[in-house]
C-alpha cells in the first residue's frame, strides 16, 4: 500500500485502500483484537462455519484463470487424485468449491459433463513442479510442462494459453524492472546526511524524498526536516527553504518513495501513484466542509462533504492592471475596506 | 573546532596564516555552522574585533547540502573577493569604496604581517 510491494499485481493481498477487507480477524476469534472496531478485518464469531466466509479477492491472474470457469476447476478437482499439485492451488480449489462437491449427486453430474472438455489442451493445468524449478517425474510427468519464461527462468508459460503467457511475461518484466530499480536505489546517497538512504538504521528512514522540481536525491526525513525546520529570520522561503539544497531550484512538494527512479517516466509514475493515494484520504483541514484548507484547490487530499459530493472548484478570473488575467483567491470585503482607509 | 589556513595567493593575505573557529551546532547541517576568525584580519566583511564574518551562505542562504569543507572554501573565496557594499569593517569598506585599492592592500598587508605571520604563530595580537 505504500508502493513497496515487490509482487505488484501478483500479490495475494489487496493493494487498494478502498477495498473492503474480506478476511476474518483471527485475533478477534481468539477473543483479543487490539484494533477493536477500527480493525480492517471482519470480526466474525468462531461458531460460524469458516467455509461460508467470503474468500479474499484473488488478484493473481494465473490462479483466476485456473479457477474462474467452473469447468477448469472441476477438471482440476477430479484430476487431483492422479497427480500432485502445488499445495496452495489445491486449497484454493477446494475452498471455492468444497461445500458443493460434498454432495454426491452433484459430483456425478460433474463427472459426466466435464469429461469431454478436459481433452482441450488449454484446459489442462501445467505442472507446478516444473513451473517452480525441477519436476521429479521428468518426461514421465502426466501434466504439460510449461515453456521457459526468459525473464524469470521458470517453465511457467502455458503452451496453449497465449493470453495468460503474455500476462505473465509482462508482469515478469515489470517485476524485474522493479527489482532492478531497487538494486540501483541501494547505492543512492542523500545529499544532506551523505549516507545511503536505504541503509539507514530504521525502516521509516529508508525512504527517498523526491523533489518535484529537480532530480537530486535526499532522504525524506532530511529534506522534510530542512523545509519545515526553524530558519534564520532573513531566509527567503522560495529561494532558500523551498529550493533544492544542491541546485536551488524550487520544488513545491516532496514525494516519499522507497525506490529511486532512473527516468522521468518512472518519476512521473511514482508522483502520480502518491497523488492517487492521497486523493483517497479525506483532508483534515477541509474537514468535510467544516474547515478551510490552506492549500485550496491545489490540495492533494480529498475534499468531500459528508453527503458524498465533492467540492466544486470555482476560479474567479480578474483582469489585472497590466492586462494579464489573475486567479482570485478568497476575496474578502475587509481587504477592500482596509485599502479604503489607507486611501483617505 | 579550529582551522588554520594560509591566505589565498595574489591577495594581501597571502603571507599570513589565519585561524578560524568553527562551531558546529547540534542541528547541523539543517542550521549553518558558526564561523569566525580568531586571527585578526583587515577585511571589509570581517569584524575587526570579534572576527565575525558577514557571508550570506553562513546566514540566510545556507544550504544543508554544504559541508564544512565548502564553508572553508567560501571563506577563502571571500578573502580573495571582498564585498565592500556590506561592510562589517567600515574602514576597510570605505577604502575600497572610495577606490583606494592601493591603500586597502597596504593596510591589509600590514595587519597580515602584524597579526597573522609565522613569527607570532598566527595568534591574535593584542595591539
Amino acid at each position: 500500500m505504500h508502493g513497496a510491494c515487490l509482487k505488484g499485481e501478483d500479490c495475494m493481498f489487496s493493494h487498494s485502500w478502498s477495498d473492503q477487507a474480506s478476511q476474518v480477524c483471527t485475533f478477534y476469534q481468539r477473543g483479543l483484537c487490539s484494533y477493536g472496531s477500527r480493525c480492517r478485518y471482519e470480526h466474525v464469531k468462531l461458531s460460524r462455519p469458516v467455509s461460508n466466509n467470503p474468500l479474499p479477492p484473488l488478484p493473481r491472474p494465473s490462479v483466476v484463470a485456473l479457477n474462474s470457469s467452473p469447468d477448469t476447476s472441476r477438471a482440476e478437482e477430479s484430476s487431483s487424485n492422479t497427480h500432485t499439485q502445488s499445495a496452495w492451488q489445491l486449497t484454493e480449489g477446494k475452498a471455492n468449491l468444497g461445500p458443493r462437491f460434498l454432495e454426491e449427486d452433484d459430483e456425478k453430474d460433474v463427472e459426466e459433463i466435464e469429461m469431454p472438455t478436459s481433452n482441450d489442451p488449454s484446459e489442462i493445468p501445467i505442472c507446478a513442479f516444473a513451473a517452480a524449478g525441477i519436476c521429479p517425474q521428468g518426461d514421465n510427468c502426466p501434466q504439460i510442462h510449461g515453456d521457459l519464461c526468459p525473464t524469470c527462468g521458470k517453465h511457467c508459460l502455458h503452451p496453449f494459453r497465449p493470453s495468460e503467457c503474455d500476462n505473465h511475461r509482462q508482469q515478469c518484466e515489470r517485476n524485474h524492472k522493479k527489482l532492478e530499480a531497487l538494486r540501483k536505489s541501494q547505492e543512492i546517497e542523500c545529499s544532506v546526511c551523505l549516507e545511503r538512504v536505504l541503509s539507514k538504521p530504521t525502516v521509516a528512514e529508508r525512504k527517498f524524498g523526491l523533489m518535484s522540481g529537480c532530480d537530486h536525491p535526499f532522504c525524506v526525513g532530511c529534506i522534510r526536516g530542512w523545509r519545515s525546520g526553524s530558519h534564520a529570520p532573513g531566509m527567503d522561503i522560495d529561494t532558500v527553504v523551498r529550493a533544492c539544497p544542491v541546485c536551488r531550484v524550487a520544488s513545491h512538494f516532496i514525494v516519499p518513495s522507497v525506490v529511486w527512479y532512473s527516468s522521468s517516466e518512472e518519476k512521473e509514475d511514482i508522483i502520480n501513484g502518491y497523488k492517487n493515494k492521497l486523493s483517497d484520504i479525506d483532508c483534515k483541514y477541509f474537514d468535510y466542509g467544516n474547515g478551510t484548507c490552506p492549500f485550496g484547490t491545489s490540495c492533494f487530499y480529498k475534499h468531500m462533504f459528508r453527503d458524498g459530493s465533492r467540492e466544486e472548484v470555482k476560479l474567479r478570473h480578474l483582469g489585472a492592471a497590466d492586462g494579464n488575467t489573475v486567479i482570485a483567491k478568497n476575496v474578502r470585503l475587509s481587504d477592500f475596506l482596509d485599502r479604503l482607509d489607507i486611501a483617505r | 573546532m579550529e582551522y588554520g589556513r594560509q591566505g589565498p595567493t595574489d591577495t594581501p593575505y597571502q603571507e599570513g596564516v589565519f585561524q578560524l573557529a568553527i562551531n558546529v551546532p547540534e542541528q547541523y547541517p539543517l542550521v549553518p555552522p558558526q564561523v569566525r576568525f580568531i586571527t585578526k584580519i583587515f577585511h571589509p566583511n570581517v569584524h575587526f574585533k570579534t572576527g565575525e564574518i558577514c557571508l550570506d551562505i553562513l546566514k540566510t542562504a545556507w544550504s544543508p547540502a554544504w559541508t564544512l569543507q565548502s564553508v572553508c572554501r567560501a571563506v577563502i573565496a571571500l578573502l580573495a573577493h571582498p564585498e565592500a557594499d556590506s561592510p562589517l569593517n567600515c574602514d576597510a569598506g570605505n577604502l575600497l569604496r572610495s577606490g583606494d585599492n592601493r591603500g586597502f592592500r597596504s593596510m591589509s598587508r600590514m595587519y597580515t604581517r602584524l597579526c597573522a605571520t609565522q613569527s607570532n604563530g598566527g595568534q591574535p595580537n593584542s595591539s
